[in-house]
């Protein structure tokens, strides 16, 4: 065939733009290809739109995008080995530090949310899309990648829900258990429907989903077994046992206190002021702790009990609202209610059989709310005890009169 | 992708980088169909490379710097030569050596009269 037209050019150039090669180089690789075989090796009489029908067919089994999309992998995929490297790498680290972050945790030592947090992230935002890409590689079929992917998706956004929970993050939660359920709920299904219907897939289907099934209802079953109905009644019960407790001696002292008339009345006013003052203070903290967990006015959390708590396991609560909190309830307004009480304790306690509040190794903060109100109603029944002892000692001088 | 005419595509698949990295050492510089021409040539036109497999193969050797090319105008065409750079030559005896050694072995395997060895 004669030496090809620039209209020629123009309309093979075309053609294969059309035929879906995207890429410049390959494009002009092809059209130069073209263009020498129909000069090469075409008869010179033939037409150029058969020769080049002839010619371009050379080119593909299917289509022509075929060499387009070859061309993508090799591209792609020219990291292969280095993606394959870091994939060891990042799952090795991560196991690693996911493992002595577990056992740190464990143990009650620091470091721990650094390692599982740096762990986790490894595992989430390196080792799992590099899977995801490795994988792709390796199946070409629609279901199969699809299925990857929805799992792949799903195990970054349960992994993140992890690292928001260690981390004490919002919707951590949601996370967690949004990507659990959809696991369960989805991913199982899907994946084995799919692959069941493949004769050479059946068998690892049955035992890969058994495991799966397996490993998510010991998960579920793990996660949502909070304390049993027994040990949740003995504790509420323990809360109102405590209370009735201060209710009943705080009645007990005001009726000692009605009854005593005499001596060291200056002295015992004294001390009861300061004990009222203390106990305000304790109520004050508990009522808006309560207030605080329960999201409701302190108005209405006045009164209330600690099994009235809808979520007792709040350790947010205590964090913003009594341990780096800036007003009357805070934890530091606590410790100089009570360090001022044990002033005038030491002030007014001669002979009497008065104690000052030892707090020793009581932890009242990086804890639960509930245990903050128990704490507190132990401090509350130590005050009522100092009161009692008071009273029942100026009633024997006063009776030895 | 296809790149035999007499031999089965499992038998050469993996052996076209080879084959295109050392044609290149004996041809200082070539364009895609001059390659397959050599091969055809070469091979009495026992393998012809489809051109399906030969542009995606030179891209990927391209984009990992074993080749570096130079562009032609040819009135409206562009003609894209391509040459081995350092790195290329490297790669291109790793490649030679290691398929000499695994003929070697295949041919021990198959009992063809040698032993194995390391080229």
């Amino acid at each position: 065939m004669p030496k090809i037209t620039d209209t020629e050019v123009d309309f093979i150039l075309d053609d294969i733009t059309r035929r879906g090669i995207e890429t410049e180089d390959v494009r002009y690789n092809i059209l130069d290809h073209v263009c020498c075989i129909i000069e090469n090796e075409m008869p010179f009489e033939m037409d150029f739109y058969k020769c080049y029908e002839d010619t371009i067919a050379r080119f593909y089994k299917k289509d022509l995008a075929e060499i387009e999309l070859e061309t993508r992998d090799l591209i792609t995929f020219k990291y292969y080995y280095a993606m394959k490297r870091t994939l060891k790498i990042t799952g090795f680290v991560s196991i690693v530090l996911i493992l002595i972050g577990s056992i740190l945790k464990f143990q009650h030592l620091p470091g721990a949310g650094v390692c599982l947090f740096s762990g986790l992230i490894f595992f989430s935002l390196i080792f799992l899309p590099l899977n995801i890409i490795m994988k792709f590689r390796d199946d070409k079929e629609k279901s199969s990648r699809l299925i990857m992917t929805l799992g792949m998706v799903l195990a970054i956004t349960g992994s993140l829900g992890v690292i928001f929970k260690v981390m004490h993050w919002p919707w951590a939660n949601i996370l967690f258990y949004g990507s659990f359920l959809a696991f369960f709920a989805v991913f199982i299904p899907v994946f084995f429907i799919t692959r069941y219907r493949n004769v050479d897939t059946r068998f690892n289907a049955i035992v890969q989903s058994t495991f799966m099934v397996a490993a998510c209802g010991m998960l579920f079953a793990l996660v949502n077994l909070g304390p049993s109905v027994n040990i949740e009644t003995s504790v509420h019960s323990m809360a109102e046992f405590k209370s009735n407790n201060l209710q009943k001696i705080e009645t007990n002292n005001a009726n000692l206190y009605a009854n005593l008339q005499g001596v060291n009345k200056i002295s015992l006013q004294d001390f009861m002021d300061e004990s009222a003052q203390l106990k305000s203070k304790l109520t004050g903290i508990y009522t808006n702790l309560f207030a605080l967990s329960n999201n409701i006015p302190f108005d209405q959390a006045k009164g209330k009990k600690a099994k009235d708590l809808k979520h007792p396991n709040d350790f947010k609560v205590v964090n913003s609202g009594f341990d780096n909190a800036n007003s009357e309830y805070s934890y530091s307004a606590f410790l100089a209610a009570v360090d001022q009480y044990n002033l005038k304790v030491a002030a007014i306690s001669g002979n009497t059989p008065i104690e000052p509040i030892e707090l020793g190794e009581l932890q009242m903060t990086n804890t639960i709310v509930s245990v903050v109100l128990h704490e507190l109603m132990d401090i509350q029944m130590q005050v009522l005890m100092n009161e009692s002892a008071m009273l029942n000692y100026q009633n024997g001088v006063l009776a030895a009169k | 992708m296809y790149i035999c005419i007499m031999y089965s595509s499992e038998l050469i698949k993996g052996t076209l980088k080879t084959i295109v990295l050392n044609l290149l050492k004996d041809n200082e510089r070539m364009y895609g169909y001059e390659i397959t021409q050599k091969v055809k040539d070469l091979t009495q036109n026992k393998i012809q490379i489809t051109e399906g497999a030969l542009y995606p193969t030179l891209h990927a050797l391209e984009k990992q710097g074993d080749l570096t090319t130079e562009k032609e105008y040819i009135g409206k065409r562009v003609r894209k030569y391509y040459r081995l750079t350092d790195q290329g030559i490297n790669t291109m005896q790793d490649r030679v050596n290691e398929l000499a050694d695994f003929m070697k072995t295949m041919r021990f395997l198959l009992d063809l009269d040698v032993k194995p060895g390391h080229a």
